[in-house]
């Protein structure tokens, strides 16, 4: 099998097809050791809620130091406005014009808003903006994001931070096969490892999670679990998954057997 | 053990100064305790802590070598109030609960704490046995866990109380002044400095974690444990204090800012106390209160030392939890004796990752 190629994007290329997500770690130097072990393609950081001013050592120094691509997001957005001003703030601090862009449709559920999502992926593209839209695993929307000018389409696994894994695989591998030229992530969701295995097998280009790592009862040893996970999903997809069928088929001719139990 | 009697001077009047000085006077030394704006000093982070004494609810922010000094430092605290009555302690053990939608959050949490067959550190709690400790607690929260050995102290009373004896006290010295360790040093036989987020503009390893406060008069309900709500985003403790006042907190931001908190925080607080029961709706509020908490990278607390200056920082979350702990450490480390290993890890690296 010939080597993977990496995934490339806007020239960057990324160390590995694992997105990690950098809230709720129990301490900086956790996250700072999840990420060491995990080795993620990009992390990603919210603006939102964190202050990026600061005197001596802060947050946003941590994050700056581990050299990994940031994905600053719009996390806690609920209009398409409210998401365009965060992602010009956060372009201004990060000195990206990468976004990942949340607008939150449901207070509990925190179910991305597909219209106003829409709304702001096209203000924010026509501004210069790579936008990675989190969204639902709808095909429409997928098209007509793609149709605004996404190379990138990040569907839910299902709600963030539930952990429930893939919800909807069969949406899923349908935006998959419809969607062969753009960059295909899941994110939200993932709870264990074999989550983002499934993904992965499927076809998709990334795993974007959070929680499943941060809430670990070890996050250090589960960003690892992860990482192996998505590598391990990724080269079973490009070794090609043999088709299920209904019958057993041995693998080994049975030589200890009478050749006419065979066959 | 004989000791030489030694000059000491101490900056920073938070809990951590405090309970050095404390310490350090009760073993006879003679303390010059400096703070930067007068005593008792009310712009520490202590000063508007919540005082939860409660590791195995901290247990996702500490590592698990902690548990130990933890429960040390909540029999020190109990020996601490026996001859001091003014200073609210309780012992009763704190209360998680979860709203409905939030049960998984209770669950994982449970899955965090020790294994613990004989029950004496934590249960589940069925409504009924919830219902028992807390008669007012509403019908929709139908379990939680009871973490037996956790306690909850005032820290304001503990600063007062302390301040109203070192003020009487012929062999202390309060000195209202900002100064630094160098400032003073060839004066005295060792510097303790506590000067918590004081410090930051000398220690580059010290980072700010924001926390906000409410405080609530509502003599319409009673509760008498401290009640933690399982939130998405960080522990908030409902702290009852003396007189049906009650302490919420607190949020949990990554800045160094001490500004107001926002309205945001304001909500969420305030909503949280009004899901935990109605009547807070008619509770009146005391006041809001911001802090700093002076944090390493790995939220743990440190004590170095440098020729005879004592540093005592990073407390993080647990200042008033391990604040006898600590003070105990600092003492040690005044008489050249063995301190607590977990107080002297080094500092994680900011390794920088190879790309």
């Amino acid at each position: 099998m010939t080597p993977d190629t990496p995934l490339i994007i806007d020239d960057i290329t990324l160390q590995s097809r694992l997105f990690l997500g950098t809230a709720g770690y129990p301490s900086p130097d956790i996250l700072r050791q999840a990420i060491e072990a995990s080795n993620p393609g990009l992390i990603t950081v919210s603006l939102r809620r964190e202050n990026a001013a600061g005197k001596g050592q802060d947050f946003w120094g941590i994050i700056k130091d581990m050299n990994v691509p940031v994905l600053p997001n719009t996390a806690g957005c609920f209009t398409a406005q409210e998401a365009i001003t965060t992602a010009e703030m956060a372009r201004e601090v990060f000195e990206t014009n990468w976004i990942k862009l949340e607008v939150i449709g449901d207070d509990y559920l925190l179910n991305p808003d597909p219209f106003d999502l829409l709304k702001a992926a096209e203000a924010l593209t026509n501004k210069g903006f790579n936008v990675f839209p989190y969204m639902t695993d709808d095909l429409i929307l997928a098209q007509r994001l793609s149709d605004i000018g996404c190379k990138i389409l990040m569907p839910w696994g299902a709600p963030i931070g539930s952990g429930k894994g893939l919800n909807n695989p069969y949406a899923l591998q349908t935006m998959r096969d419809r969607f062969t030229g753009h960059t295909l992530v899941v994110d939200a969701g993932l709870g264990a490892p074999s989550h983002a295995a499934q993904a992965m097998e499927m076809g998709f280009d990334a795993v974007l999670l959070n929680t499943a790592v941060s809430k670990a009862a070890d996050p250090v040893a589960m960003a690892r679990a992860f990482a192996q996970a998505t590598t391990a999903g990724r080269s079973a997809f490009r070794a090609g998954i043999i088709a299920p069928q209904s019958s057993a088929r041995a693998s080994t001719p049975m030589l200890d057997k009478p050749f006419w139990h065979q066959g | 053990m004989t000791m030489t009697q030694q000059n000491i001077a101490i900056i920073g009047a938070g809990i951590i100064g405090m309970m050095c000085a404390r310490t350090l006077r009760d073993q006879g030394h003679t303390v010059t305790l400096y703070n930067k704006d007068g005593f008792p000093s009310t712009s520490s982070a202590s000063y508007i802590a919540g005082g939860m004494l409660a590791p195995y609810s901290e247990i996702d922010h500490m590592t698990p070598d902690f548990i130990g000094a933890c429960l040390h430092s909540i029999d020190l605290w109990r020996d601490f109030i026996k001859p001091r009555p003014d200073v609210h302690f309780t012992d009763k053990g704190s209360l998680l609960i979860a709203h409905q939608e939030d049960l998984h959050m209770l669950q994982r949490f449970a899955h965090h704490l020790p294994n613990d067959e004989n029950k004496n550190v934590w249960e589940t709690l069925s409504r009924p046995q919830l219902e028992d400790k807390e008669s007012a607690l509403p019908s929709k929260f139908q379990q939680g866990l009871w973490l037996k050995q956790e306690a909850a102290i005032h820290p304001q009373n503990v600063i007062s109380a302390l301040h109203d004896e070192f003020t009487q006290d012929e062999g202390m010295t309060l000195i209202a002044q900002s100064v630094t360790p160098n400032d003073i040093a060839g004066h005295f036989d060792h510097i303790i400095d506590a000067r918590g987020d004081g410090a930051m503009h000398d220690d580059q390893n010290l980072r700010g974690v924001k926390g906000e406060i409410a405080i609530v008069h509502n003599p319409d309900v009673t509760f008498t444990h401290t009640v933690r709500i399982m939130h998405p985003r960080y522990p908030l403790y409902i702290v009852p204090r003396r007189d049906h006042v009650y302490m919420i907190g607190a949020t949990q931001i990554e800045t160094s800012q001490d500004d107001a908190l926002s309205l945001r925080s304001a909500m969420e607080l305030l909503s949280t106390l009004y899901s935990l029961h109605p009547s807070f709706a008619d509770a009146k509020i005391l006041g809001f209160h911001t802090g700093i908490r002076p944090s390493y990278s790995d939220n743990l607390p440190r004590i170095t030392q440098r020729d005879n200056i004592i540093t005592c920082n990073g407390t993080y979350r647990h200042g008033i939890l391990l604040a006898p702990s600590l003070a105990e450490g600092v003492a040690n480390a005044v008489q050249g004796t063995k301190i607590n290993p977990i107080y002297t890890k080094p500092l994680p690296n900011r390794t920088q990752k190879v790309a």
